[in-house]
């Protein structure tokens, strides 16, 4: 089942920066060109904060599968 | 909004007319084809006519007529698909200027097959977001499509030429896509029907992917019952999953994530609507997290899917598609299946929800369509980009796998304002009925095309 409950964890996790997004980026083997990092950094931002909302429902790994695409 | 005079023929009056003889296949072609050339790209919203293709299809849709034999339900009748469904001989542009040097599709798509096999002529393809990631019908390469009521302001997206196609009248129907929202919310701020089907329902074979675990093949029309022959076509005779309940349906409003950033020209009509069906509401709980899990997936999965592109020149994307996907390239597995965990519970705990109401309701978008000079809209009190956020309320529904109609309130308003119903998995036909009980009522009706535009 689920909890309400980790949100302040998870929206603690350390923010991107653009340095570290330059280096994930490189690391995935993309290289772009540097005026690319703030726009890629908003929007990883933008889905930390989803990953927070997410984490935050605690929903227990073991009551639901990750691999059911069906209606 | 100025109206013209005449409403466009429905696509079962125009078949009906093939069928009996008093109109050909080919006129009616040439009619949609010639119009769509007269609006221009921005205002029909078709990117590609295939008149060669579309006259040829039509007069052996005509020789049938002629030799006493029936071509279908949908004789004649011509039709539109956005440019992510594969065409014979074209390059599937998916609005991606990166798949200029694709190959030709070897062959339809399978729901353009059907849709031809009953009859109709498929006249050209259709605008989009870059491979469908957007809310707007901005395209850097393909252009904008404008909105047929205030040419101003954009059509909504992502598959915005699809309902333009229709709202003008240029065609009866179109098919689309919707993975967010992606049709829902243009058949919202342009006025016209959009079905988003249960996932899984209607066929995807040819229909290039964007998130494969959300992507549906749905339809945009002017009248209800063209819309619902359409899914009946695609559907190739398949059973229905359930049998719509008897006697009076029970429509509930959906309330908080539902309720919050509604801009004020939809809050009054909408509680207009709701009042004349009983001011029953609910709660969808953990809408706002479903939409955070469908996020999550589509921008991992898109990225994924588009990662050798990437790899090889992100400067061929428009910049906002690309930054999206490369974010996305950076997300954690773990999130990614902490979301596809999120979806399959939240999809058992639904099934419960509806004991309680027949069909649920909630707006399309937040309010009108907002202006191409400045395409924002207002969340959580800040203005932030239409692009990324107009399908705040179709997005949980996608995650869910909901079947969801879109239609027209009716009224008097400067722009349209849809609303979305939606009810349990495979209830489609208790959609259609729903839906069919509004419009007698004249809660809701689509707008003739405006002045201009047909």
């Amino acid at each position: 089942m689920a909890q309400e409950s980790g949100k302040a964890a998870s929206s603690s996790a350390q923010r991107p920066t653009q340095d570290s997004v330059a280096a994930r980026m490189a690391e995935a083997g993309i290289a772009a060109p540097e005026n690319c990092t703030p726009g890629v950094l908003s929007n990883l931002i933008v889905l930390q904060d989803h990953v927070a909302t997410l984490r935050a429902f605690a929903l227990d790994p073991r009551s639901a599968s990750a691999m059911r695409f069906e209606a | 909004m100025t109206a013209v005079d005449t409403v466009p023929l429905t696509a079962i009056a125009m078949a009906a007319k093939v069928r009996s003889g008093q109109a050909t296949a080919v006129s009616l072609c040439q009619a949609a084809l010639d119009r769509a050339e007269a609006l221009g790209g921005e205002h029909s919203g078709f990117t590609r006519l295939l008149r060669k293709r579309a006259l040829l299809r039509a007069a052996s849709v005509d020789k049938l007529v002629e030799a006493g034999l029936d071509p279908g339900p949908l004789a004649g009748v011509p039709f539109g698909v956005a440019d992510l469904f594969d065409v014979a001989g074209e390059i599937t542009t998916a609005g991606s200027r990166t798949r200029l040097s694709a190959s030709f599709a070897s062959r339809d798509a399978r729901a353009i097959v059907l849709l031809e096999a009953a009859g109709a002529v498929l006249i050209g393809t259709q605008n989009m977001d870059e491979f469908g990631y957007g809310f707007v019908t901005m395209n850097a390469h393909y252009g904008i499509t404008r909105n047929p009521h205030d040419p101003a302001r954009v059509a909504g997206g992502a598959a915005g030429g699809s309902a333009v196609a229709v709202a003008t009248g240029t065609v009866p129907i179109s098919l689309a896509f919707d993975t967010n929202g992606s049709l829902r919310v243009p058949a919202g701020l342009t006025g016209v029907i959009g079905l988003k089907p249960t996932y899984g329902d209607l066929p995807r074979e040819g229909v290039y992917p964007f998130v494969e675990s959300l992507d549906v093949v749905g339809a945009l029309g002017r009248d209800l019952d063209d819309v619902a022959l359409v899914r009946t076509v695609l559907r190739e005779g398949a059973p229905e999953r359930s049998d719509p309940p008897r006697g009076e349906i029970a429509f509930g409003r959906l309330m908080s994530w539902f309720d919050d950033n509604i801009s004020e020209e939809m809050r009054g009509p909408l509680d207009a609507f709701w009042n004349r069906l009983g001011r029953i509401s609910f709660e969808l709980p953990h809408s706002e997290i479903a939409r955070a899990a469908a996020s999550v997936i589509i921008a991992a999965e898109g990225a994924s899917l588009h990662r050798p592109a990437l790899e090889a020149d992100p400067m061929q994307f428009e910049p906002p598609v690309r930054d999206r996907m490369l974010a996305g390239l950076l997300l954690p597995a773990d999130d990614y299946l902490a979301a596809q965990r999120f979806r399959s519970w939240i999809q058992a705990r639904l099934r419960r929800q509806f004991e309680l109401a027949d069909v649920l309701f909630t707006p399309a978008a937040p309010g009108f369509a907002p202006t191409i000079a400045d395409p924002v809209m207002t969340f959580e009190g800040k203005s932030i980009p239409a692009r990324s956020h107009l399908g705040i309320y179709t997005q949980p529904i996608s995650l869910m796998g909901l079947p969801a109609l879109v239609l027209p309130l009716a009224g008097d308003f400067p722009m349209p304002l849809g609303i979305q119903l939606i009810s349990a998995a495979g209830n489609e036909p208790l959609l259609f009925r729903a839906a069919r009980q509004l419009i007698d009522k004249g809660l809701c009706a689509v707008p003739v095309p405006p002045a201009g535009a047909a």
